[in-house]
């Protein structure tokens, strides 16, 4: 039979579609591998540019550290601080993050910063993010407190008035830094000046008076690199000069920090002010008759204490301290005070007023009221 | 049409096909060989790239947590460094009885938060524990070097919350070994001595950057330029230091090559590898500050 070769076709179609399947596979390999390499160099700058936002925003928190609030907290496990996204500075990301309180004087900020594109969900896939820590110790106030009371002038101890230089842990406060041993120190520090005592000893500690020339304006002016007039700007409650009775007030669980004359908590330590320190400014002369406050309180002029009254922190005063009556209290102040005296006016005590110098006092009023400072070293790490 | 009556292609008429297939294929083949040089050169590149920019992301990332003020840096040289790396961190519940008595003591650490590597490796880790010191001062803050003495246990806080006994051998060196100096709350860091060096994983061959951990050697990043790792190291003040504990900057430079030789430019007719480089500053963030 004569084959009759009626369907005769050529191949050129089928080259050409297997020419086209080949150089596209090969362009389309081409493109993934591009688009490959161009998300992966993407995400390799969004990663750097959430580490920037990351390593700003620890920063930044430090920068803006508000004693009030994370001073405050309770130690972890106890509830931390957790803020919510922020935009970091300048458009470029932003961050969100906790602050634990890990004891009475450390910190840990950790902070998730992502750049701008993975914030917005801009970015191919779920974008970039670094987590940063760092460890923030309270820096501390630089106080050469050094005694119960320190002052330049002269000091007239009578009635029941008494300074005592040992270490005193105030009624039902408790803590690491209240478990110190420390014996104490001076009863009164001053350069050279008199102190008079009348009907019998008031003053113990170590020695129960020094003479210390050290002791100048500077000492109640410059404390490390922080001056008397930047503390006082930094106050948490300004006040004029004037007749206070301070006390605790709140509301429910809330302590009311909007009152300038709440100082919180001293004799209630649990309470619901007892985690409030403010750092009180008293711009003039100022008498207070009443009842209790805590923290650092700073008095331009003279302060005079009528009754009694209770104190627990440091107390820099750049006039003159007096004090009478005193009622059934045994003090007027735990930590430590400064008078300064400069118009060396005499220091005058009586009634029932004591000073008792608390290490324990004073530290929690300087952890309680100071920012923050990097660790002194290996503090900063790169979290997973 | 009777078979015999058929007409066949003229000769000339298959030259000419011929050569319009032998035109076309040639071009086609042409444009294929271009196409796969390109590809095969753009995934070396890539490679390449894909290798700076590990190198670019892994050595800051581990040299930024060195605190070389106090040690971390054990060795180092123009192309090898060996330094304690951060592993992980943790917290402690119940702190090591201060002042110690006798080695070795226990601390319980808490397993939330706990950052970084886990299980501990009690067999390599070296610790540090953070010593308070006086409260009263931020300049006696420190950290007492640890290592431990016995495999970790479960075992729960005083606050009933899940932590592990880490048993250790504590050394205060020069810190004063009274009461409260180490408080609960404080962190514990765990470090791994490791190695980054240029090497060369076969006689010959090519170059690589290598970590050398307890687990041995492996290459990291490479091919690289025999000169393919330089490591620079400043001090606090941008001068060039030798000394190991003065050390505040590193500058990396990785200069790597492609895996394979590549035709430069399309058409070339030489091979060769492509080279390219990065260079990375890194300031080491954990130096004393005070």
């Amino acid at each position: 039979m004569i084959r009759v070769l009626r369907d005769e076709r050529g191949m050129a179609l089928a080259v050409a579609i297997f020419a086209l399947v080949v150089a596209g596979a090969l362009i389309a390999g081409a493109f993934f591998a591009g688009t490959q390499e161009q998300r992966v160099g993407q995400n390799s700058l969004r990663v750097q540019q959430s580490f920037g936002v990351g390593e700003a925003a620890i920063n930044e928190v430090v920068r803006n550290w508000n004693p009030q609030i994370y001073n405050a907290l309770p130690i972890y496990p106890a509830d931390s601080f957790v803020f919510a996204p922020v935009l970091s500075g300048g458009g470029t990301g932003s961050y969100t993050g906790v602050i634990r309180k890990l004891n009475s004087n450390l910190y840990m900020v950790d902070v998730t910063g992502r750049d701008r594109a993975s914030a917005a969900g801009q970015a191919f896939g779920s974008g970039a993010r670094q987590r940063l820590g760092w460890l923030m110790r309270v820096r501390l106030l630089d106080v050469a407190v050094g005694a119960s009371l320190t002052t330049q002038g002269d000091v007239k101890l009578v009635g029941n008035a008494y300074v005592d230089g040992n270490n005193w842990i105030p009624d039902g406060w408790t803590g690491s830094i209240c478990d110190n041993t420390d014996p104490g120190v001076a009863g009164i520090r001053e350069p050279d000046t008199a102190v008079v005592q009348q009907s019998g000893p008031h003053v113990s500690g170590y020695p129960p008076v020094l003479k210390d020339p050290t002791v100048a304006d500077s000492t109640f002016t410059q404390f490390g690199d922080v001056t008397y007039n930047e503390l006082a700007a930094a106050a948490t409650i300004q006040l004029p000069g004037g007749n206070y009775k301070s006390f605790p007030t709140w509301s429910g669980t809330t302590c009311d920090r909007t009152n300038p004359t709440n100082w919180g908590d001293g004799l209630n330590p649990a309470g619901v002010c007892g985690s409030y320190w403010p750092i009180i400014h008293i711009s003039g002369d100022a008498t207070m008759n009443g009842d209790q406050g805590q923290g650092i309180l700073l008095v331009d002029g003279d302060l005079s204490i009528q009754g009694s009254y209770q104190f627990y922190g440091l107390v820099i005063i750049r006039g003159t301290l007096s004090t009478a009556g005193g009622g059934s209290t045994e003090a007027h102040f735990w930590g430590g005070v400064m008078a300064q005296n400069a118009t060396l006016n005499l220091n005058s005590l009586s009634g029932h007023a004591t000073l008792n110098y608390s290490k324990c006092a004073i530290l929690t009023a300087l952890n309680m009221t100071g920012i923050v400072a990097p660790e002194r070293s290996r503090g900063w790490s790169q979290l997973y | 049409m009777p078979h015999l009556t058929r007409r066949g292609f003229t000769l000339v008429e298959l030259l000419i096909a011929l050569l319009l297939m032998g035109i076309v294929t040639a071009a086609f083949y042409g444009s294929l060989t271009t196409n796969q040089r390109a590809y095969q050169k753009q995934t070396q590149v890539i490679d390449l790239q894909q290798n700076m920019r590990a190198a670019a992301a892994i050595l800051p990332s581990e040299l930024r947590e060195v605190d070389a003020s106090e040690g971390d840096i054990r060795a180092m040289s123009a192309t090898s460094i060996t330094f304690l790396a951060h592993r992980w961190m943790g917290f402690i519940c119940l702190p090591p009885v201060m002042p110690l008595l006798a080695n070795p003591v226990t601390m319980r650490v808490r397993r939330d938060p706990f950052y970084g590597r886990w299980p501990i490796n009690t067999a390599t880790d070296t610790l540090f524990v953070r010593y308070e010191g006086d409260d009263a001062s931020r300049k006696d803050d420190s950290w007492a070097h640890a290592q431990a003495a016995a495999p970790v246990v479960a075992a729960a806080c005083p606050d009933t919350k899940p932590g592990v006994q880490i048993t250790m051998n504590l050394n205060l060196g020069a810190l004063p070994n009274v009461a409260g100096a180490i408080t609960s709350g404080s962190p514990v860091l765990g470090y791994e001595t490791v190695t980054y060096g240029l090497y060369q994983p076969v006689a010959g061959g090519d170059w690589y950057i290598g970590l050398t951990t307890a687990n041995g050697r492996q290459p990291l990043i490479g091919p690289l330029l025999p000169n393919g790792l330089s490591l620079s190291y400043y001090d606090s003040t941008g001068v060039v230091t030798a000394n190991r504990d003065s050390v505040a900057r590193v500058d990396i430079v990785v200069r790597a090559m492609t895996n394979q030789q590549v035709r430069s430019t399309t058409g070339a007719s030489t091979l060769a590898r492509v080279v390219d480089s990065v260079r990375t500053s890194v300031a080491l963030r954990n130096n004393r500050r005070y």
